[in-house]
């Protein structure tokens, strides 16, 4: 009796991952464990470290003679408004990631041309985007669950669900709105004998590249909504009518976006699926018109590097900067806005600004230039085929990883610490968060580069690894104070360094 | 006897580049069509449309009486299309993906079961088949990739490039396969740039050059023409007249514009 098309899809997904989990190594299983518990550990402990201050009612519900009568309701408000702040932040990246699982991972172009019912392939898609959702939402409620031992059962309880519904409502409404979206871009007339009615590269089809947009912004309000109703649960401690409205409302739109998203997933799904493929897999002359041949033309840098390591530096200068021009121009913008967040940086607002700072720290982490630098797509090895030694080649790589880097970091440190030299107030600070902001790169850099390296292939622990290592240090910063934190980032840097100095040297054979 | 593949007035645009340019093409059943050209020249392109992975800007498909765009699940339970660039559910061990085509092509267990272990041992892939598609090597992965797609099998096969990084082994047995399927009364459209292997097993050549159909001619009426002309006794001979008198230069300037 043959499987029905869904548990087909669904059974092949779970056969891979077991696959692929029992047949990794030992060392691969136990490293995933480790770094799961300590992430999971690190996140309760700093978790619990902070439950003190998130407890502590909002400066706004002080009066003269100390809190005001009803600031029983807001005990754990706090908490709640930086949960939200966090779900925010999880849409964000969420509304684009339903537009990749929904087109673009290459699971999908493994089964796109076999004869799958469309409803088989759907609930394929929202499984897997339900899973993603709900691990997102896991992870980052993993930091309020200690609210529940330090005093606000129901603070833990009301962030918790917040955390892990709103990626869910995200995924709906993403859902709708990009099939949607899709739809009204792909669903133009291409048979009998019509000619396409709209533009798949530009014109209407801007439209399905804003709708990760349009999407955030639905998810926005459906998220607001819901903690809205979940603030009630806080205030009375109890799930009450309000409560279940702001749900009701929330998960309604949810539901009907994706029931919407259905209907167009039905009808236009292949043709929107060929649009992305078309889209990623045909090499557009975007760039050549004006690009012309600079391998003969040096760089500055290449001085510092002996003479058969400069040839790398400049392939990697070369296919790097076109290859991944967009990686390049979304790196420095986040580091940007890291370091206009530690303009304003103060000790007083540490807790604050090092918990919103800590998943764009990690989203910095993935775009790292060495992380792209080794993706297989750009990832030649010259000490392969070319009579170039992997010491000399690694000598390139690391100068251009750091140059990537500090090209951005320099000057957003260097603002930051100039600014309020002029102001002459605290200059301290200032130094101090520059120095942070510099370590960080330095180190997220330097991590991937050794580990990276030493597997061969920039896996995607490794990448968790070093986004994690920014964000322990800035969650100790928080905890412990700037000099610890700083110190713990120093010892980190030394460690790193020390591992690339270990690097093993292959000499090629010429 | 109706056609197993009808397309009329394919035309496929990336941009300014006319990929496919109103091409018209029958394949009737018992047919394997070599499918040649130049790089660059729309054969994958047209492969694709075929294949429903591409959106045609104009044009027909029709395989069988179902019209591709229009349905295309109907569509897909006839075609088969191994495409140049395999796309495999690397965690799943070689036995274990055959398994899930044949269930997607909703095959009954015993039927599958001796299909697959047939593959298998035609592909020479038997003591493969508890190894991760991962760990295959280039060769060893396309040898899947055809399996899956002779799994049930199709009505129409498209073969995009699938004898690169083949063995000769491989390549005589996958051959001998592609023809019986072929007298089995099913219908292939290969492309490749082996002239001399085409000329051996296909019953019709068809080339494009700019995305024109330039040739479309049997087998049997291109040997003749071989035998009769002095100066074109090969396929590889033709091949390089058609490209040349429609324009190779251009087709060099195509080649590094994309």
């Amino acid at each position: 009796m043959p499987q029905s098309p869904t548990s087909l899809l669904l059974s092949a997904r779970k056969r891979a991952a077991l696959n692929r989990w029992s047949m990794a190594s030992g060392t691969t299983r136990a490293s995933v464990t480790v770094i799961l518990f300590a992430v999971a550990a690190a996140l309760l402990l700093a978790g619990h470290f902070a439950s003190e201050r998130l407890l502590i009612p909002p400066i706004e519900t002080m009066t003269p003679t100390g809190f005001e009568a009803r600031s029983k309701q807001v005990a754990g408000q706090t908490a709640v408004e930086l949960a939200f702040w966090i779900s925010t932040f999880i849409g964000a990246v969420f509304s684009f990631r339903v537009m990749e699982l929904l087109f673009r991972r290459p699971d999908i172009r493994t089964v796109d041309k076999l004869p799958f019912p469309m409803s088989a392939l759907f609930i394929d898609r929202l499984v897997v985007a339900f899973l993603e959702a709900l691990t997102w939402g896991f992870c980052a409620s993993l930091f309020f669950v200690p609210l529940a031992w330090n005093g606000s059962p129901w603070g833990a309880i009301v962030c918790v669900l917040l955390l892990i519904l709103s990626p869910i409502v995200t995924l709906g409404i993403g859902l709708g709105v990009q099939l949607f979206a899709g739809a009204g871009e792909f669903a133009g007339s291409t048979s009998p004998d019509g000619q396409r009615s709209v533009d798949g590269y530009g014109g209407a089809g801007q439209l399905f590249l804003f709708a990760p947009g349009v999407a955030l912004a639905g998810a926005a309000i459906a998220v607001m909504l819901l903690k809205l109703g979940l603030q009630e649960a806080l205030r009375l401690e109890s799930f009450n009518r309000a409560t279940a409205t702001g749900v009701l409302i929330a998960v309604s739109l949810a539901v009907v976006s994706t029931f919407l998203g259905w209907r167009a997933f039905r009808q236009h799904y292949f043709k929107m699926l060929a649009g992305f493929r078309e889209a990623d897999f045909v090499g557009f002359a975007a760039t050549m018109d004006y690009q012309q041949s600079a391998f003969d033309q040096p760089h500055w840098l290449e001085r510092f590097l002996p003479a058969e390591a400069r040839g790398t530096f400049r392939r990697h200068l070369l296919q790097y900067g076109r290859r991944f021009a967009l990686t390049r121009y979304a790196y420095p913008m986040l580091w940007l806005m890291l370091g206009l967040a530690l303009f304003n940086f103060s000790r007083d607002a540490l807790p604050v600004w090092a918990t919103s700072l800590a998943p764009m720290i990690f989203l910095v982490s993935l775009l790292d230039p060495w992380t792209r630098q080794n993706t297989p797509g750009i990832r030649t090895m010259p000490s392969q085929a070319l009579p170039v030694t992997t010491r000399h080649e690694a000598m390139a790589s690391q100068l251009f990883a750091a140059r990537e880097v500090m090209l951005f970091l320099g000057p957003c440190a260097l603002l930051i610490t100039g600014v309020p030299l002029i102001r002459s107030s605290f200059v301290l600070d200032h130094l101090l968060a520059s120095a942070l902001l510099l370590g960080m790169g330095i180190t997220v850099t330097l991590a991937q580069s050794a580990l990276a390296r030493a597997t061969g292939e920039p896996a995607r622990v490794m990448i968790t690894l070093a986004g994690i290592i920014p964000t322990a240090i800035i969650g100790g910063a928080s905890v412990f104070g700037m000099p610890i934190g700083l110190g713990v980032m120093g010892g980190l840097l030394a460690l790193m360094l020390l591992l690339g100095f270990f690097q093993p040297a292959r000499v090629a054979e010429a | 006897m109706a056609p197993l593949l009808e397309i009329q007035g394919l035309t496929k645009r990336y941009r300014k580049l006319t990929a496919v340019d109103g091409l018209n093409l029958r394949i009737e059943p018992g047919e394997f069509v070599g499918f040649i050209g130049p790089n660059g020249a729309g054969k994958s392109t047209t492969m694709g449309s075929i294949a429903g992975v591409l959106n045609p800007d104009e044009g027909k498909l029709e395989v069988g009486d179902v019209d591709i765009l229009a349905d295309p699940i109907a569509a897909r339970r006839q075609i088969s299309f191994v495409p140049q660039h395999l796309e495999l559910y690397d965690y799943l061990t070689g036995l274990e993906y055959l398994q899930f085509v044949a269930g997607a092509k909703q095959m009954k267990d015993a039927e599958r079961d001796a299909q697959i272990e047939d593959l298998l041992e035609m592909a020479g892939l038997t003591k493969a088949k508890h190894r991760l598609v991962k760990e295959y090597s280039g060769g060893m992965a396309r040898k899947l990739a055809i399996c899956a797609a002779l799994l049930g099998p199709p009505k129409l096969l498209l073969l995009d490039e699938s004898f690169v990084g083949l063995d000769p082994e491989s390549t005589f047995t996958l051959r001998k396969r592609l023809v019986q399927f072929c007298e089995g009364g099913g219908a292939i459209l290969l492309s490749s740039h082996i002239l001399d292997m085409l000329e051996r097993i296909c019953t019709r050549i068809v080339m494009l050059v700019d995305g024109k159909l330039v040739l479309d001619e049997s087998m049997e009426s291109l040997n003749a023409q071989f035998a009769a002309r002095d100066g074109v006794d090969t396929l590889t001979d033709l091949y390089m007249i058609k490209a040349d008198k429609l324009g190779a230069s251009e087709t060099t300037s195509r080649d590094s514009e994309e």
